[in-house]
């Protein structure tokens, strides 16, 4: 029992000794180090952190960064002296400085940018909803235009499908002022940080985001000029109101394009888009603009007063000024009533709001032309009075002539 | 009398001779050849080692056959070599049981000193500059050993 014991102790003493001499092996190993491996581990840490610093991409990575990049400056600062030698010209103190201050600004470029895709959030749910509500009432529109254009002419005036397809496109008029009204609200007014930031942003969440406020106004251009292609007859009021919402929508586009496209298409292809745009833009102004022009002179037309063609503002106001000229010189007092009632009646009653709102023609130009309305009123009144008077004279004539005839037979 | 042109001509000639006579025999002391690290490098098959930041390119075949007896081939793929504060390379490579300091001369390299180490050999050693000696280790065991040209020196 004794001798067991004696052995067991023998052993567990010898184990001990070899496991200290282990550990005593393993801390002369550390102690000593070769300083080439040092500078090797230094540099291959360094190369890594800064393989790390080129791709990332999310906050928390670079707040790992940062303290990587502390815990690399402590550990290796007691070799600062054999570092500033191998690093030479370099020394260690530049070498992590301007590491440190690289990761810093990654990491809070990284913070603002996270910040930003909050907002970028909210405004490409916007875009979004708009989207779906552009393309609800596109369908809309298309299908009612199919039925009418399958319906002959006379079915088509008795028909209710005209005015629900005139309503879906005035709706989709509306909703693309609430989209200008959206836009203009949320990009005009950024400064040239939020836009930098807004475009990082962006950038940075491509992958998640399929739209944006550029795409939208892009959609908006090219389906108002596939509508005004295929597009059944509209009223003169109708065109007039597509014409103001083209003109809002190219405002916008001044005001705000250009922030647009430095958040949205920063880089290469910036142009491209600006000039498609651009070209959209001017292709929708000149279709819409040449059906509202032929559509005013139809009205015109159909309601007897035959003004001479026009095709532009100018022309318009020199045709009504001519037609109000020639018609004081005439005098024709049913002329005057027929284009009194349509000028009050449609064009300053219905189309009034358009027409100063898209400077068809100004106030003064309106004001003008009530202006000579009244001298054709009065130089058609007068002329009238003297002719009842006449009348009322004949008559007076007549019935005295009759009463002197009776007592006469009497 | 002597004339002003025969002077000049006398004293010129007498400082041309002490200037020549002066960089003959011009030595600068105290020179510093330290090599702050260690080069590690691996040599070529025919037994070329070029250290191209300090400039130097040798072949290793000799020390080879001196340390494997063996020149067939190049049988490590690791060369170590350190220059200490007084200009003598110290060489040696994993496995080797011994360091070599060599001489810088004209053109070459001569060994001043087979410096033996262990019998076993180091399988994985390095060369710390501390000046004014050069500190070889054994990264396995941690020893380490002070080399100078003169040998090894006790701690």
């Amino acid at each position: 029992m004794t001798t067991m014991k004696l052995y067991l102790h023998t052993a567990i003493a010898s184990l001990l000794l070899f496991a200290s001499a282990g550990l005593l092996q393993q801390m002369q190993a550390q102690e000593v180090q070769s300083d080439y491996e040092i500078v090797q581990n230094f540099n291959k840490t360094y190369n890594d952190l800064s393989d790390r610093l080129d791709k990332v991409s999310a906050v928390k990575e670079a707040k790992k960064l940062v303290d990587d990049v502390k815990s690399l400056q402590g550990n290796y600062s007691e070799h600062k002296e054999l570092l500033n030698k191998a690093l030479y010209p370099q020394t260690f103190e530049e070498k992590m400085n301007k590491l440190s201050s690289q990761v810093q600004s990654a990491h809070q470029r990284l913070q603002t940018i996270a910040r930003q895709e909050d907002k970028l959030k909210q405004l490409t749910g916007n875009v979004n909803d708009f989207e779906t509500q552009l393309e609800k009432l596109q369908q809309k529109s298309d299908s009612l235009q199919k039925v009418l254009a399958n319906m002959n002419q006379r079915n088509r005036s008795l028909s209710s499908t005209v005015r629900n397809y005139r309503e879906s496109v005035s709706e989709r008029d509306r909703l693309v002022l609430n989209i200008i009204d959206s836009l203009l609200a949320n990009y005009q007014q950024l400064d040239t940080q939020t836009l930098k930031e807004l475009s990082m942003a962006y950038k940075q969440s491509k992958k998640n985001i399929d739209n944006n406020a550029l795409k939208l106004i892009q959609t908006i251009a090219r389906t108002n000029i596939e509508f005004l292609n295929s597009s059944q007859t509209l009223s003169t009021g109708d065109y007039l109101r597509m014409y103001s919402v083209q003109q809002k929508f190219r405002d916008m586009w001044n005001k705000i394009g250009d922030e647009l496209i430095k958040i949205y298409k920063p880089d290469a292809g910036a142009e491209a888009v600006q000039s498609e745009l651009q070209g959209s833009l001017d292709e929708w102004e000149t279709k819409v603009a040449d059906q509202t022009w032929k559509s005013m002179n139809r009205a015109f037309d159909e309601n007897g007063i035959e003004l001479s063609e026009f095709g532009d503002s100018q022309g318009l106001y020199q045709s009504l000024t001519n037609y109000v000229d020639n018609g004081i010189k005439e005098g024709d007092r049913k002329q005057y009533q027929n284009f009194s009632q349509f000028w009050n009646n449609t064009v300053k009653t219905q189309w009034a709001e358009y027409i100063t709102g898209t400077n068809i023609l100004s106030y003064d130009q309106m004001t003008n032309v009530d202006k000579k309305l009244n001298e054709w009123d009065s130089k058609t009144a007068s002329s009238s009075y003297l002719w009842k008077i006449l009348v009322a004279v004949a008559v007076l004539i007549i019935i005295v002539l009759g009463i002197m005839l009776a007592r006469a037979k009497s | 009398m002597i004339s002003n042109k025969w002077l000049n001509m006398i004293v010129g000639g007498l400082a041309a001779i002490v200037l020549m006579a002066c960089g003959s025999q011009m030595t600068i002391k105290r020179v510093n050849y330290s090599q702050s690290l260690e080069t590690v490098v691996q040599p070529a098959d025919n037994g070329k080692v070029e250290d191209v930041k300090h400039g130097l390119t040798f072949n290793i075949k000799p020390i080879q056959y001196a340390e494997t007896q063996d020149t067939s081939s190049v049988t490590t793929d690791k060369i170590h070599l350190i220059r200490g504060a007084k200009g003598y390379y110290f060489v040696t490579a994993p496995g080797y049981s011994n360091v070599y300091i060599m001489t810088p001369e004209t053109g070459s390299l001569k060994l001043h000193k087979k410096v033996h180490i262990t019998d076993n050999g180091i399988d994985k050693p390095a060369f710390n500059q501390r000046d004014p000696y050069i500190q070889l280790i054994n990264q396995d065991t941690g020893q380490s050993y002070r080399l100078t040209e003169k040998g090894i020196q006790t701690q």
